[in-house]
């Protein structure tokens, strides 16, 4: 009973997370957004029974891939800030 | 037209989603048994976790091609640069100017490095009998060279650029180079000898985890940074 709770939570948040990522008005927030969403995908893993998948998820799909995305984010702030000079 | 759009959009991913949904409730008996069939096989790999068993033991096939793809995802990265001088692996470290120099980010610096440098080790070594290995290895030693490149060099080291290319090639040419040594001892390519296969696993891993984490380094440095941009 109460894993299926958490799943349901978990698939909900999923979503939430996904949903928020690509509508966010703002970069970063999506950002951010999409790092919480890798890693509650590393979470479903777990539950899944796949920690080997959870394991590279989080170290890639969350870490990496959010401070690239940051990066760039950086990279266009700045950009953005030289055109209004 | 835009509503339209959404509408069809809409309308597809809902009948996307009920086909999925029908076809994972009735979905066919697999008709072989893997997971028995790996888990039998086990005792002959060399090592006791079945995810590291399959990847460098029974289809090592298919990670020495996955390594093939990305040191060319890399280099062609890496060759796309708009800098000819900035054509090779990026350096750990970042010029003066780039790097973001506040006390609180050292600090982090010096407190994260040496954790997620034992992490990426344990990690590997892990990997012979429990969840690990070389690929998450290697994105926790990208992970700390990201961190390197965004807070600087914390100790003054600088690593040249031949180690750098070097870093990046000897996972793929020693896994080739240990694959082929096999048919030079009469044995299928890629086929370890039962008594050493754990040492020539764990070591293949290792230089593994090394190229990994230099071309996941390599794909986010050779994001256009702001100097490039400059006309």
């Amino acid at each position: 009973m109460v894993t299926v709770v958490f799943d349901v939570v978990l698939g909900t948040g999923m979503i939430i997370a996904a949903l928020g990522a690509l509508w966010s008005r703002e970069l970063f927030r999506a950002v951010v957004l999409f790092v919480v969403f890798g890693l509650l995908v590393a979470l479903a893993w777990i539950r899944l029974q796949a920690p080997d998948v959870a394991l590279a998820e989080a170290a890639i799909g969350a870490g990496l891939t959010g401070a690239l995305l940051l990066d760039a984010v950086g990279h266009l702030r700045s950009a953005r800030r030289e055109e209004r000079e | 037209m835009t509503r339209a759009r959404t509408l069809s959009a809409g309308l597809l991913s809902a009948g996307v989603a009920v086909t999925l949904a029908l076809a994972i409730r009735d979905r066919p008996r697999a008709g072989i048994d893997l997971a028995a069939t790996v888990r039998n096989a086990i005792p002959d790999s060399g090592v006791e976790h079945d995810i590291t068993a399959v990847l460098l033991q029974f289809r090592s096939y298919d990670t020495l091609l996955e390594i093939a793809v990305l040191l060319v995802a890399a280099v062609v990265a890496l060759a796309l640069r708009d800098e000819p001088s900035s054509r090779t692996v990026p350096p750990l470290e970042t010029a003066e100017d780039e790097a973001i120099n506040t006390p609180l980010l050292a600090a982090l610096q010096r407190l994260l490095l040496p954790v997620m440098l034992v992490t990426a080790v344990y990690l590997l070594w892990a990997g012979a009998f429990q969840p690990g290995g070389a690929f998450q290895a290697g994105a926790v030693l990208a992970a700390l060279g990201v961190l390197w490149r965004v807070a600087g060099s914390p100790l003054g080291v600088t690593i040249s650029a031949a180690w750098r290319r070097g870093a990046l090639v000897i996972g793929f040419a020693v896994f080739l180079a240990a694959g082929s040594a096999m048919l030079l001892l009469g044995r299928p390519l890629l086929n370890w000898p039962a008594e050493w296969a754990k040492i020539i696993i764990i070591a293949i891993e290792f230089v593994l985890m090394l190229s990994i984490a230099v071309s996941l380094l390599g794909l986010f440095a050779s994001s256009p940074n702001a100097a490039d941009q400059q006309p």
